[in-house]
């Protein structure tokens, strides 16, 4: 199947989803006008990977979120029960969520989301760039 | 398209094909001017220079050269006429034969044949032999034509000559036994010591006249043959014989040109004013076989005659290429405008499709805007009146700000009795229209909701809402779940009590027993409307007991996730707390200015995220009166 990308954009996340490499990436600021229509195609692709997805392989998923307002974290959410699911069902998914550990509220939302998934989910802290 | 737009589309368009055309018009004559100045200051440079040339050329060589030529032509005429009178006298035949007073029959036949030989070979009008002795004078037919009379003036050349001992004369004279003007060439036979007579020969002089004629150089110009005294004896025009150079000429040009400083070859060359204001040339050249002069006069504009037809050719020229450049220029500035004038068309049209599609857009904007503000009153019915939440509270602020013109946000309250009643912030998903239309839809749940006896239940009312938000908003559509929901504090106040239960809100509180901290009851994380909204989640009703000058902060997130500051990251939670923590004991209005001045100053210049809404209220019956105003650290 296709790679999946969309460049990133104000107000929406960098999407890049390649089934090659199996690795998943979103990272940016969400807050569309209409959070639904932008995840929607995503969360379509999804079905299709997981669906062809087999066991054997190990699928690395990286999200990043400075900011993500109340809808767009609904579809976050939509996306993360589709992938909790796969991996439910014995497939192999990690999720790597990245942090500004000087941003409260990103880990905050981080943490809301590692409550409700079982795959493994780890909270890494992001480097920054004036380091 | 009305008749009004298409007037005033054509009336464009006339303006715009006339602006093209100026333009471009503009820059042909420009252009066009440019050309032709350059062409004409080309040509007449070019004319002066050949002018200048024409005119040194005229006056150095070629009027030199028609005077030199003319006076050689004469000269060598005169030469030959020299010579030959020479011989003739010289013959010792001659000689002879005059000295013997021409008695010697076989001398004379020989002498006879010479003089008419000499005639008929070589050209001469006249030949002719005068003694001294017998004063015949005999002719070119070998005949004696006259005898030598010393009283007849026209006899008076042959006896000066012989006074004059001179060997050789020429002059011309009136021959009266021939009835004509000739130039004769006298040559002395004999010495000069003793002369026997003169023998010589005649140019007439209409075949010099017919010489002149020749060089007739341009209709004004003059040719004359003029002696020391400047009497005219040959003229290229036969009616100035006779006359004087000062009838033709100023009598200072006159005298110049006869006795001026001559070149080596003799030759005067001056120029003059006639009485017309014409320019003239005159070039003087010496005779030399004689004492006379070549007068040659032409005028300035005559011997330019060939800048006439330069000057013409040039005029032509230049307007033929004048006229060649405009068009090509025309051609090519067409070829280069036509494309910008397509371009400023297709601007033009550009221009009008845009005004178009913007007066469209900015009439579908409006629209849109009015009917959002149509929204607005509607949304602002639902809300709670002003002079509502002035009675149930002894005091509150209220900071409602939708992003957009209506929003997401709402508060809500129910009154049950005198000091009963229950008060809810929420933040339906989503902001803007579709938050909007959400708070409507909760606002009606709630409605229902509270009808029922849940009042002091609050964690049952949100399980009821949770529920109505699964059953209406939440249909499935196409299998897929949709995740709206809300963010929600609900308190149910009872005199002193307060039952709170949240659901991604908590209820923040300064004041009464923890003075200047903020005490934070959890709500649920979960939002109303989550698949999992209440399983093994913090859903409760917590109970507080108002303590004096306690104040209740209810905040949507719109507040905390503001994006600001120098690395451009939320306001936070812990600073809104820490804010609402220094302002304990400030009066409630006087914290809203806070509260809001907080947030502009740390937004800065970004746009708000968010709806927002911060509640703060305190109860009735509280013993706490606030004063006006006070200290408060902007956190």
């Amino acid at each position: 199947m296709d790679k999946l990308y969309i460049a990133g954009a104000k107000g929406t996340p960098e999407v890049d989803f390649d089934p090659l490499q199996h690795t998943l990436k979103l990272s940016g600021q969400s807050y569309p006008e209409n959070a639904f229509k932008f995840y929607e195609p995503i969360l379509r692709w999804v079905d299709a990977y997981l669906d062809q997805l087999t066991t054997e392989v190990n699928v690395v998923i990286d999200f990043s979120f400075p900011y993500i307002n109340t809808s767009s974290s609904k579809c976050v959410m939509m996306l993360l029960e589709k992938l909790d699911e796969a991996f439910q069902k014995g497939k192999q998914l990690s999720l790597n969520w990245y942090y500004d550990e000087d941003n409260e509220s990103e880990l905050e939302c981080a943490e809301e989301f590692k409550e409700d998934v079982t795959m493994p989910f780890q909270l890494i802290p992001r480097e920054r760039k004036d380091d | 398209m009305g008749l009004g737009l298409e007037k005033r589309l054509l009336v464009k368009e006339g303006r715009r094909n006339v602006l093209y055309d100026r333009g471009a018009m503009k820059v042909i004559f420009l252009a066009t001017a440019m050309i032709t100045l350059a062409v004409l200051l080309t040509g007449a440079i070019g004319y002066t220079i050949t002018k200048t040339g024409v005119v040194d050329k005229l006056k150095s060589k070629d009027l030199h050269y028609i005077a030199r030529s003319m006076a050689a032509r004469i000269d060598g005429r005169l030469e030959r006429a020299t010579e030959t009178s020479r011989l003739l006298a010289g013959d010792p035949t001659v000689a002879q034969w005059v000295a013997g007073e021409e008695r010697d029959e076989a001398l004379g036949e020989k002498a006879r044949k010479r003089l008419i030989d000499i005639a008929s070979d070589y050209g001469y009008v006249n030949t002719f032999i005068v003694s001294a002795r017998s004063g015949n004078y005999w002719g070119e037919e070998g005949k004696i034509l006259e005898t030598m009379d010393l009283q007849d003036p026209y006899d008076r050349w042959f006896f000066d000559f012989l006074a004059s001992k001179a060997p050789i004369q020429v002059h011309l004279d009136y021959n009266k036994a021939r009835q004509n003007t000739y130039i004769f060439v006298n040559a002395r036979i004999g010495s000069a010591e003793e002369g026997y007579g003169v023998a010589g020969v005649g140019l007439s002089l209409e075949d010099l006249a017919k010489e002149f004629q020749q060089y007739r150089f341009s209709a004004g110009s003059r040719l004359w043959l003029v002696d020391e005294k400047g009497a005219i004896h040959l003229s290229d025009n036969l009616e100035a014989n006779g006359k004087s150079l000062s009838d033709y000429l100023p009598e200072t040009v006159k005298d110049e040109i006869l006795r001026g400083e001559p070149d080596k070859a003799g030759t005067t060359v001056m120029e003059y004013l006639d009485g017309a204001g014409n320019q003239m040339d005159l070039i003087s050249q010496p005779i030399r076989a004689t004492g006379w002069k070549l007068v040659f006069q032409v005028p300035r504009a005559e011997s330019l005659a060939v800048l006439n037809s330069i000057l013409v050719n040039m005029t032509l020229t230049g307007l033929f290429s004048v006229a060649l450049i405009c068009i090509v220029f025309y051609v090519v500035s067409r070829r280069i405008a036509d494309p910008y004038r397509r371009a400023l068309e297709l601007n033009e049209e550009l221009e009008r499709i845009v005004a178009e599609r913007t007066r469209e857009l900015s009439e579908k904007n409006r629209n849109i805007m009015d009917s959002i503000d149509y929204a607005k009153r509607l949304q602002e019915a639902i809300l709670p009146e002003p002079a509502e939440m002035n009675d149930l509270f002894a005091d509150h602020f209220l900071h409602w700000r939708p992003r957009d013109i209506v929003g997401g946000d709402f508060y809500w309250i129910r009154r049950y009795g005198e000091a009963e009643y229950i008060v809810a912030v929420g933040d339906c998903t989503g902001h803007g229209v579709p938050g909007a239309l959400m708070t409507m839809a909760v606002n009606t749940m709630l409605n229902h909701i509270a009808d029922e006896t849940l009042r002091d239940d609050p964690a049952g009312i949100l399980l009821r809402l949770h529920q109505a938000v699964r059953e209406t908003i939440q249909k499935k559509a196409g299998g897929e779940t949709r995740l709206d929901g809300l963010d929600i504090g609900l308190c149910s106040v009872r005199g002193r009590r307060v039952v709170f239960a949240g659901a991604g809100m908590d209820l923040n509180m300064t004041g009464g027993e923890a003075a200047s901290t903020v005490t934070v009851l959890k709500g649920a994380r979960k939002s109303v409307g989550h698949p999992r909204f209440g399983a093994g989640d913090m859903l409760e009703n917590q109970v507080v007991e108002a303590g004096e000058g306690q104040v209740f902060y209810l905040t949507t997130d719109g507040y905390p996730d503001q994006n600001g500051g120098p690395n451009d990251y939320p306001f936070g939670k812990r600073r809104f707390e820490s804010l609402l923590a220094s302002l304990a004991g400030v009066a409630l209005p006087a914290q809203q200015e806070i509260i809001t001045q907080s947030l502009s100053d740390y937004m800065g210049g970004e746009a708000q995220r968010d709806d927002i809404t911060v509640l703060g209220f305190t109860l009735r019956n509280d013993k706490v009166a606030y004063g006006d105003g006070g200290e408060a650290a902007n956190g």
